[in-house]
């Protein structure tokens, strides 16, 4: 058997090892879609076109992947209070809840992909549209990435090992919901 | 304090996670009720706006809040973290308000100023004209977009650019007093004369084609003539497009009338199906083009302009004469045919004519005659729109025409239908309130 990695529980910083990591990687993230979202609001700030091809987005889309997101941050959070609680199989219940948000969040998304780039509005179309599936793209891909980094933490966890993960993919997956949480009324809301 | 107390410690703050998860949906709701309300009361725009702003980008600061301090617990977690991500977010404000300048701006400052009139600037220190044009191309597309969304087919949807507009009238090409536009325009007034207008037929275009419907009127056997290949309703009336996207009713007509016109007067015509001839006469596209220039300048110009005051009550009536609910000499008033009163882009459905939204200041470039004695037209100095500039139009509707929009697509409403000044105030009363 292997030792237990060093992440777990030193915590000479004040903080344990690995829950310090995910704090950094989040920092990285705050300069990715930082960098991304201040690019886009200058350019809807100086386009008054990007109202008009705005329009054209799905409203009811967007809300309902907005509920999507923060329920599945609500059974994240349930999952952690469950992990410091010692019963790995309520997280790994809970966890595998936030994933299955994730999936049906994607499915809303390509829909509303699908049926956009079938009537002509792709990324080639203007900057709007450009913006509108990068900035999108991106945080569908955190979504993934999130969603498989559950899984896999799932499965310790409901052997009862390995606990602490649970809030570490936790913290991560609060962050993509508060990444959409603007990126809707961006993207969907200003006309 | 070792990571378990720590732990500990925050279970007993703030509020369980299900009612913030509760907090979350109630701001939710917010979040996508508030603009919808502002669109439905019908606010001012700049209630609406501020609405906007309020209930769907405050609120997701309240709601990351939530997320960030309960759901993350950032809020007791160790103090250096919170330091650690501000930072960053700090250094995305300072990209933001760093860059923000050069793209959100499409101009310098100024550094070269009109001797006459300090207000007007001359010279920029640097100019971003591919940023300017695209918005005025954008905006421009928006506003054409005419039926293009609702009614066309897009599978053989054709660029409109070649074909729309100018064939509508003969006034336009030729000229007001060339022999071929008063052939047209006579046989015109015949009709509008011997015809009382009705609520189906309330311009000369629309007896043109009926009559050649009723074989009166023979187009030339030259002219390629499209047969309508779609019929639809619109304004409680029946119309009908061309493969072009057309409306059939508005412009082969009228080419054809033109033909027929022509072989009366022994000319020939100049232009092929589908194009426009170039009529020396006009302005042309770099004289748009200069004067655009010109008037992108002067938009940005701290203005003069005193916004015409409304009263309400002559607002009301305009509306109803614009509506057509009140009749003028028994008549309702067609202006609701083609002139939408929706901003911009919501305005796709009635582009045929220029939105009275926000009509009163709205800068605008027109074509008029120059000299009342020659036929030739040149494009005035931009100006803003005013009461003079409304009553004008309304008037002599041919005297000046707005670029983009169909040449002579106006008919002498004003003659047609008896109107009188009070009728022309009332509607500015009313289209001066749209903004």
């Amino acid at each position: 058997m292997q030792g237990k990695p060093i992440a777990t529980n030193r915590s000479s910083t004040g903080i344990p090892t690995g829950k310090l990591a995910i704090w950094w990687l989040l920092a990285s993230e705050i300069v990715i879609f930082g960098g991304i979202l201040a690019a886009y609001l200058m350019h809807r700030l100086g386009h008054v076109e990007f109202g008009g091809y705005a329009a054209h987005t799905n409203v009811y889309a967007g809300a309902l992947n907005t509920f999507i997101l923060l329920t599945s941050s609500l059974c994240a959070v349930l999952a952690h209070q469950a992990a410091e609680k010692g019963d790995g199989k309520k997280a790994f219940k809970m966890l595998w809840f936030t994933i299955a948000g994730g999936g049906l969040f994607l499915l809303v998304k390509s829909a509303e992909w699908t049926y956009e780039i079938s009537h002509g509005l792709t990324m080639q179309s203007n900057a709007f549209w450009h913006f509108y599936y990068v900035a999108a793209g991106v945080h569908a891909s955190h979504v993934i990435v999130g969603m498989i980094a559950m899984a896999v933490v799932s499965f310790r966890a409901l052997k009862n090992e390995e606990l602490q993960r649970v809030e570490l993919a936790g913290i991560y997956w609060h962050f993509v919901d508060i990444v959409w949480i603007f990126l809707f009324p961006l993207l969907y809301i200003a006309k | 304090m070792s990571s378990n107390d720590h732990h500990d410690d925050h279970e007993h703050h703030g509020p369980g996670y299900w009612k913030v998860y509760w907090i979350l949906l109630v701001l939710f709701v917010i979040s996508v009720l508030g603009p919808e309300m502002a669109k439905i009361m019908d606010m001012s725009p700049t209630m609406a706006k501020a609405t906007v702003l309020i209930t769907a980008f405050g609120i997701a600061f309240v709601k990351a809040y939530y997320v960030i301090a309960y759901f993350m617990h950032l809020k007791t977690e160790i103090k250096y973290v919170q330091y650690m991500l501000g930072t960053t977010v700090i250094f995305m404000c300072l990209f933001f308000f760093a860059v923000a300048p050069d793209v959100m701006r499409h101009d310098g400052s100024c550094i070269k100023r009109d001797p006459n009139n300090a207000e007007i600037c001359l010279q920029h220190s640097w100019v971003n004209s591919a940023a300017a044009a695209q918005v005025q191309y954008a905006v421009t597309q928006q506003n054409k977009a005419v039926d293009a969304d609702e009614n066309s087919d897009d599978s053989d949807k054709i660029s409109m650019d070649k074909v729309s507009g100018v064939k509508w009238s003969s006034v336009g090409l030729y000229g007001n007093a060339s022999p071929m536009s008063n052939a047209l325009n006579a046989y015109r007034s015949e009709k509008e004369s011997a015809n009382v207008a009705t609520k189906n037929m309330h311009s000369s275009y629309w007896y043109i084609e009926e009559d050649i419907a009723s074989n009166q009127l023979q187009p030339h056997p030259a002219l390629h003539i499209d047969k309508p290949d779609q019929e639809f309703e619109e304004d409680g009336r029946t119309k009908k497009k061309n493969k072009f996207g057309n409306l059939v009713g508005h412009f082969q007509p009228i080419e054809m009338a033109m033909v027929e016109a022509a072989k009366h007067q022994g000319q020939a015509l100049q232009f092929a199906p589908g194009t426009v001839a170039k009529d020396p006469n006009l302005p042309s596209e770099e004289d748009w083009l200069q004067a655009e220039k010109t008037m992108q300048v002067m938009e940005r110009q701290p203005s003069k302009f005193v916004a015409f005051k409304v009263d309400p009550q002559l607002a009301a009536l305009g509306k109803r004469l614009y509506d057509g609910t009140e009749l003028v000499a028994g008549k309702a008033l067609p202006c609701n045919g083609c002139h939408g009163v929706e901003a911009l882009a919501m305005n796709a459905p009635k582009a045929k004519a220029p939105t009275f939204y926000g009509i009163d200041g709205r800068w605008t470039l027109q074509s008029k005659q120059a000299d009342p004695n020659s036929p030739k037209r040149t494009v005035q100095e931009p100006m803003q729109a005013d009461f003079a500039y409304f009553s004008e139009s309304i008037i002599k509707p041919n005297a000046a025409w707005t670029r983009n929009y169909p040449i002579g697509g106006m008919s002498n409403v004003y003659k047609t239908y008896q109107m009188n000044e009070s009728h022309i105030e009332a509607l500015y009363h009313y289209v001066a309130s749209l903004k």
